[in-house]
């Protein structure tokens, strides 16, 4: 018997990494709901519903395909996005899937939340567990849709103890499909800025290694909140450095105060709290995903920062 | 980093004459994980340590011409170093850091506890985080310590380090935190008494309301301060003492009640009241330049200490001199009655 998996966001860069993955493997049926276009080949496993999920009719698709199993991808991650309807797609549709998936005898929930949720502050440890708190949206008011999608997923984990739910919480991911991200719209500024003095240690994840976590998510009658941390930590420095990419040093008050300006005049996609994390580390300890479920990152460091497309913004264009 | 790649004419020219492949070997000896690039997770990497290695080599032979006792005390393995804290500057830290990667064998990087505000700084931040010191928490300390590293902790933290003068090798309260770790770890602890380091920047008033204004825990004003200016924040040549003592374990219940855990403390603290004491006893001057001794024109070998620094102690010729002194290896005494000796034996003046 073939098993459903629903996927929400689908058509989005990671969506088509996990559709692909997915598709792979024999016993799986895939069912696609995203408000966008989808341009892809609709193979035979494969149905893909255009629908907003904060419309009546994305409840339709669980009404009538009845998943087995839901990933939910949605997420609107552009910061310059009104705030307004940010929180439209991040908290309210994200509360309203999750309910469906109670109603509808969904089996299996895996949602994504970010590692940047934890915040970049100058007290973390090297490596941050799953159960230390979330201090975003203590500085970063502009960002706090993530920690209240972080926490609506948790209370329904422990509202629904009969469906097992695991959140993820990676880290920067990276790769020829993603688009979207703090990490990936930081690297497509013709210069990248550098806070002069500050050298942080970052992590990122290949695109299909965080898929491949997500699989494993999925397959385990795994339950929880796993970090995947990536095959490691580099400086900033380094990155930008085996990336060939241009940087701009600042002083760091100078460069929050002028982001700020920028910020709120449309000219930079970045609020000035997200450079906090080109200031302080935020490193996430991924033993536990490789401990419970067995996931363990197969692209190296090197790999990964292969992935990463080398002139990103033409990409955007 | 990105500084050094901007301007590395002058910098990397002098950091360069300095670091010589006693240093480099030392910094490449260190035992820890890294990964493709270099780095370990907290950002420290060896290639960092070589160039600060060989200025504070120099500040350890011959500004501050220290003196330890017992290193051979430190056992391998996980281990918390507990000092004692003063002096302003961690200027004690890095002389017990320098101590542990230079007399040591093998030599060891020292992951110091950080004051939480560190991280704030520019290019202090990245200088620290490279060369292996770490902001002070729990998670941290309690990995390094289970993955074999020697960590340090001055419980007094900057109670310690912002005393004033007339406060010198007053122990403040230690924090109970470095006893849990020790309770949950089983790593052994050292007691280390430091002398010297609190008199390096003589502070007479800790001014709280500058402190509170620019987000430190103190601001110092030094008694130079009128002679000196700025330079008064500089530390001054003190001799210093460090003594390691007999490693201490220590039984019991990590999350016990804090009334238990102060006792254990309370050893540890004694501990390090009695190497300072013991330090202080035995030491002949806070400066001991051997001036007088030098003006009376002793110079016979069997003098301990040595000679004069020149002017301003920081003389590069000083350094070579000593790379290939073995007596640097021997806990303890270190090495200055052979330089003595080399020195009248090449005919140098001290």
């Amino acid at each position: 018997m073939s098993r459903r998996i629903l996927v929400t966001g689908i058509a989005g860069g990671l969506g088509r990494v996990v559709w692909r993955g997915l598709l792979e493997r024999r016993n799986l049926e895939v069912v696609g709901l995203d408000r966008r276009n989808w341009l892809l080949e609709r193979p035979e496993r494969f149905r893909y519903y255009q629908a907003d999920l904060r419309k009546r009719s994305a409840e339709d698709v669980f009404r009538s395909e009845r998943p087995y199993a839901v990933v939910h991808l949605a997420f609107e991650d552009d910061q310059t996005v009104p705030r307004a309807r940010r929180h439209e797609t991040n908290v309210i549709a994200t509360q309203q899937v999750l309910e469906w998936c109670a109603r509808y005898g969904v089996r299996k929930v895996v949602t994504l939340s970010r590692a940047i949720v934890y915040g970049a502050s100058p007290e973390n440890p090297a490596k941050i567990t799953e159960d230390m708190p979330l201090k975003m949206g203590i500085r970063y008011e502009e960002l706090h849709d993530l920690v209240e999608y972080d926490h609506i997923c948790r209370s329904w984990m422990y509202e629904h103890p009969q469906i097992p739910m695991v959140l993820l919480r990676p880290v920067h991911v990276v790769g020829p499909n993603i688009r979207a991200g703090m990490l990936f719209r930081y690297l497509s500024m013709a210069r990248c800025p550098v806070l002069a003095g500050f050298d942080p240690m970052l992590q990122i994840v290949h695109e299909e290694d965080l898929a491949e976590a997500i699989g494993c998510a999925l397959r385990a009658r795994a339950r929880g909140i796993y970090n995947v941390a990536g095959p490691g930590a580099i400086p900033l420095s380094v990155l930008l450095r085996e990336l060939r990419k241009p940087t701009l040093v600042l002083p760091h008050p100078l460069l929050y105060a002028a982001d700020g300006l920028l910020f709120r005049l449309g000219a930079s996609k970045l609020p000035p709290a997200s450079f906090d994390f080109i200031r302080y580390n935020c490193l996430v300890d991924g033993t536990k995903i490789e401990r419970e479920l067995k996931f363990r990152p197969r692209f190296s460091l090197p790999d990964t920062i292969a992935a990463i497309p080398v002139r990103p913004a033409a990409i955007i264009a | 980093m990105v500084k050094r790649v901007r301007r590395p004419s002058l910098v990397r020219s002098v950091l360069d004459r300095l670091v010589d492949d006693d240093v480099r070997s030392r910094a490449s000896r260190v035992p820890t994980r890294l990964n493709e690039y270099g780095y370990d997770d907290f950002g420290f990497t060896p290639r960092a340590v070589a160039p600060v290695l060989a200025v504070t080599r120099l500040l350890y032979r011959s500004y501050f011409r220290v003196r330890t006792h017992g290193i051979s005390n430190v056992p391998q393995g996980g281990v918390l170093l507990i000092a004692n804290h003063g002096g302003q500057l961690p200027v004690d830290g890095m002389m017990i850091a320098t101590a542990m990667m230079l007399d040591a064998e093998p030599p060891r990087i020292v992951r110091a506890m950080v004051e939480r505000w560190v991280p704030t700084l520019p290019f202090a931040s990245t200088l620290f985080y490279r060369v292996g010191q770490v902001v002070g928490n729990r998670e941290d300390c309690r990995r390094l310590l289970e993955s074999g590293e020697v960590v340090l902790v001055f419980p007094e933290g900057a109670r310690g380090s912002g005393k004033t003068i007339w406060h010198r090798y007053e122990l403040q309260e230690f924090g109970l935190g470095f006893m849990r770790l020790a309770l949950e770890t089983g790593a052994p602890i050292v007691p280390v008494g430091v002398v010297g380091s609190e008199e390096s920047i003589p502070s007479v008033y800790d001014w709280r309301a500058l402190a509170r204004l620019v987000g430190a825990p103190y601001v110092p004003v030094p008694a130079t301060l009128p002679l000196l200016g700025p330079l008064s924040m500089l530390p001054l040549p003190t001799r210093f003492d460090i003594r390691f003592g007999e490693p201490i374990r220590f039984e019991g219940d990590p999350d016990g009640p804090s009334v238990e855990v102060a006792d254990k403390v309370q050893r540890v603290r004694d501990a390090v009241a009695g190497l300072i004491a013991q330090g202080l006893e035995e030491r002949r001057g806070v400066f001991d330049l051997g001036l007088s001794r030098w003006l009376r024109g002793e110079s016979a070998p069997h003098v301990e200490g040595g000679a004069p620094p020149p002017p301003g102690g920081l003389d590069p010729a000083a350094a070579p001199a000593e790379e290939a002194d073995p007596g640097g290896d021997e806990p303890g005494r270190g090495s200055s009655p052979r330089r003595r000796r080399r020195r009248a034996a090449e005919g140098r003046q001290p």
